[in-house]
Parts: C-alpha cells; structure tokens; sequence
C-alpha cells in the first residue's frame, strides 16, 4: 500500500490541470474551430485538386499530411496561449511535471477528434478506402498520442524562440518521421485489412517510441521551466 | 610532447588510412570492386560523427548540470563539427551507392535514418540562431540536444532492424565481419575510425578556442 494517497494526489491534481485547459479552450472556442476551418478547407481542397482517389496509398499518405499539419498547427497554440502571469501562476502552483502530462493528455484527446472528425469529412469527400474501421481508429489513437508527446515538448522549447510557429515544424518534423512511417504503415495495413500477426511490430515499434517520447519530456521539461 | 602526442598520432593515422585506402591491397568482391576503398572513409566518418555527437550529448547534459557557458559552447562546436561529419558522410555514402546501388539515393531505412539525423542537428543549429539571449540559447539547445540524440538512437540503430536494408548485416545481406572485412581490412579500418574521431576533435577543440576568444574581445 505504499504511497497510494500520493498517486492519488497527483492524479487529482493532473485532472484540474486537464479541467483548467478545457475551460481556457472553452473560453477561446473560436481557435479550435480555426482548426476545424483549416481541416474542412484543405480536405475540401483535396477533392478538387483529386477528385475520387482510387489508390490506397494516396489515399492513406494524404490524410496523414493533412492530419500531421492540423495537429502541428493546433499544438503550437498549448503554450502560446498562456500569458507569462498565467505561466508564472503555475509555476508557484504545480509541478512542471504535472503541467507537460496535463498538455500532452489534453493534446493527445483533442487530436483525436480532430482526426476523427477529418477522417468522416475526409469519407464524404474523398471516398472511404478503410476496411477494418476498428484497426485504423487505432492507428489514429497510437498516432495521436506520439503527435502529441513529440509536439508538446517541442512547442514547449520553441516558445523561447523568436519565431514559434516556424521553430515547431522545423524542431517536430524530422523527429515526427520513423513515428509517421510506421503510423502510415498501420493505417494502411487497416485500409487493405492486414492479417494482425504482421502489424504487431509496429505497434510495439509505436509503443516504444511513444515511451520514449514521454519519459524524455518527462526529465527535461523541468528544465524548460527553470527561468 | 606530453600535451601534443595525441595530433602526432592523428597525423600518422590519417596518413596510414589514406595510404592503405588508396594503395593498399583490397580483397576482389563482386560487384563492390575497389569501391570497397570506400569502407575506410564512409563507414569511419559516420563512425566519428555518432561518437562527437555522443560526446556533444554529455556536455549537454553537464551543462544542465552546472549552468556553465563553456559546456554549452564545446557541445555546440561538437555538433558543428558532427555536422560536417555528416555532410562528408553521405556524399562518401552517395558516391558509393552511385557505383553499387546503380544511383546515389535509394529508399533505405539506413539513408532514411541518416538524413533525419541531419535534419534533426540541422534544426538544432536553427534553434540556436532563433534564441537571442545567451543563457536561454544554452539552457533550450540543451534540452533540445539530449532529445535529439535519444531519438537519434532509436533512428539509427533500431529502426532499420526492423525492415529490410541495402546495407551489409541487413535483410539478407551478408554482414559487416563475415563477407569483406578480412584481417588486412581490419588493420585499417579500426584504426581509420581512431583517426578520423581525434581529426575531428582537434577541429573541434580549435574551433572553441576560436570562439573563447571571440567572446572574450565581445565582452572587453
């Protein structure tokens, strides 16, 4: 029974971090449907330059842009958006390491409806290729959660910067690629519904980075937050 | 000589690679021909690049350590020299597949894994230049610096055993020790990758002095 009421306590005080960053997103509900403008315009986009996408590759690797783009641009706003009193607030406040798991969590969640919602938009446009739904929400919850654990920190870093927005993408991109890959691997592995015996190592490959992603911004963010 | 043996050594190393790479006795192989020459310089400077920035990692991290200045510029010298390493890397690399692969660029998770490595430090520099404060710059590039090798880690040599590659000891092919490495290879090559590491950390050590100075007259 060690420590339980510990690890209850900062669970409870990662869920008001949560709360908090859904009530700043409520109070600024117009931002997250700039994003949402962004997905139906480019998707929208998409099929007129396309047309009916007929190849299952095509149709797999665009989605993914499309997707890694809103989510590079939604992420870039999680510290942006904190004024330096709010940022010094938290700072007397919380741990930073309960501030970069809250944004990540929050991160993560929201890229998820936006992925999914692109996906329906992306359907009723572009035409749906995915044969097991239930393997692609997957890859769309593996590929969130590493957007997000890559994203958070890096925008993190690049709010010291002189030009966020551009630092973000240069510092998260290459980073984002082996993750990329193997989420466009599994995705399409659901598009052409793959046996499950040949997808397994990427999901472990997928779980380690994400590991990896989360432990590192986990040490380091602290860090960051030294001023 | 106690403090400058170690370049005399660089020196007779890099004559002894370059000797042997270009004159030395080489096993005939298939295909490869006397591109196997090759092995002297391609391999062993992408074998220094991950050792200097390995060494650029730890100054990071002593830097977050102590908050010294001098830490952050030797790490930052470690990765501009890594860098051109790199470069020298996969022009060698490109050369290589040009006469083995029959073009210079082909789709293999080992060259995948090395231009994200570029890319990755290339940001890094990117980085540093967008910082204006000093303590600031150190203190991200830092952060960003250990990130970056970590991740550089799982790039480079996890991944590409995960998938089929062109390389030797990949997907079929036979490995590194078993086909083309012979004792009289071997001679050279370990020694090449001594050589080519304290070539580079000579470059490196000068280029910190250089920029010790440079700030010493910035601040006078």
């Amino acid at each position: 029974m060690l420590n339980l009421s510990k690890i209850k306590y900062k669970m409870n005080h990662i869920f008001y971090l949560l709360k908090k960053e859904f009530q700043l997103e409520y109070k600024n509900i117009y931002s997250l449907f700039g994003n949402v403008l962004f997905l139906v315009a480019t998707i929208y986009l998409c099929n007129l330059i396309f047309g009916e996408i007929n190849n299952s590759l095509v149709w797999n690797s665009l989605y993914w842009i499309i997707v890694l783009f809103t989510s590079i641009q939604f992420t870039t706003r999680s510290f942006l958006n904190e004024s330096q009193i709010n940022l010094i607030l938290y700072y007397t406040l919380t741990k930073p390491e309960y501030i970069i798991f809250s944004k990540t969590i929050y991160n993560q969640i929201v890229i998820i409806v936006l992925s999914l919602f692109a996906y329906l938009f992306y359907c009723l446009l572009l035409g749906n290729m995915v044969e097991n739904i239930g393997l692609f929400v997957i890859a769309i919850i593996c590929g969130s959660s590493i957007f997000s654990a890559i994203l958070s920190t890096m925008s993190a870093i690049a709010i010291n910067t002189n030009n966020p927005p551009t630092l973000i993408t240069i510092l998260s991109i290459p980073l984002l690629i082996p993750a990329l890959l193997a989420i466009t691997q599994l995705s399409h592995a659901a598009i052409i519904n793959l046996p499950l015996v040949k997808i397994w190592p990427l999901v472990v490959l997928l779980l380690t980075l994400n590991f990896m992603n989360l432990v590192m911004g986990y040490i380091l963010f602290p860090y960051l937050w030294r001023e | 000589m106690r403090k400058y043996w170690w370049k005399i050594l660089t020196i007779s190393l890099i004559t002894y690679t370059l000797i042997q790479g270009f004159l030395g006795t080489t096993p005939s192989l298939p295909i490869l021909n006397e591109t196997i020459r090759n092995l002297y310089f391609h391999v062993t400077i992408w074998f220094s690049m991950v050792i200097l920035l390995f060494f650029s990692m730890i100054y990071s991290i002593k830097y977050l350590n102590d908050f010294n200045l001098k830490n952050d510029l030797i790490a930052n010298e470690f990765v501009n020299t890594g860098v051109f390493l790199g470069v020298l890397g996969i022009m060698t690399g490109m050369l290589w597949a040009n006469f083995t692969w029959g073009k210079p660029w082909v789709n293999d998770p080992k060259l995948n894994g090395a231009a994200i490595t570029m890319l990755v430090y290339l940001a890094y520099i990117v980085l540093r230049s967008s910082i204006s404060d000093n303590e600031k710059t150190a203190r991200i590039s830092a952060i960003y610096n250990i990130f970056a090798f970590s991740m550089m880690l799982v790039f480079i040599f996890i991944l590409p055993r995960l998938t089929d590659s062109l390389h030797p000891g990949n997907g079929g092919n036979p490995a590194f020790n078993q086909y083309d490495l012979d004792n009289n290879m071997r001679a050279v090559f370990y020694p090449a990758v001594i050589g080519w590491t304290l070539l580079s950390l000579w470059i490196t050590q000068i280029r910190v002095r250089i920029n010790q100075i440079k700030n010493q007259l910035n601040n006078e």
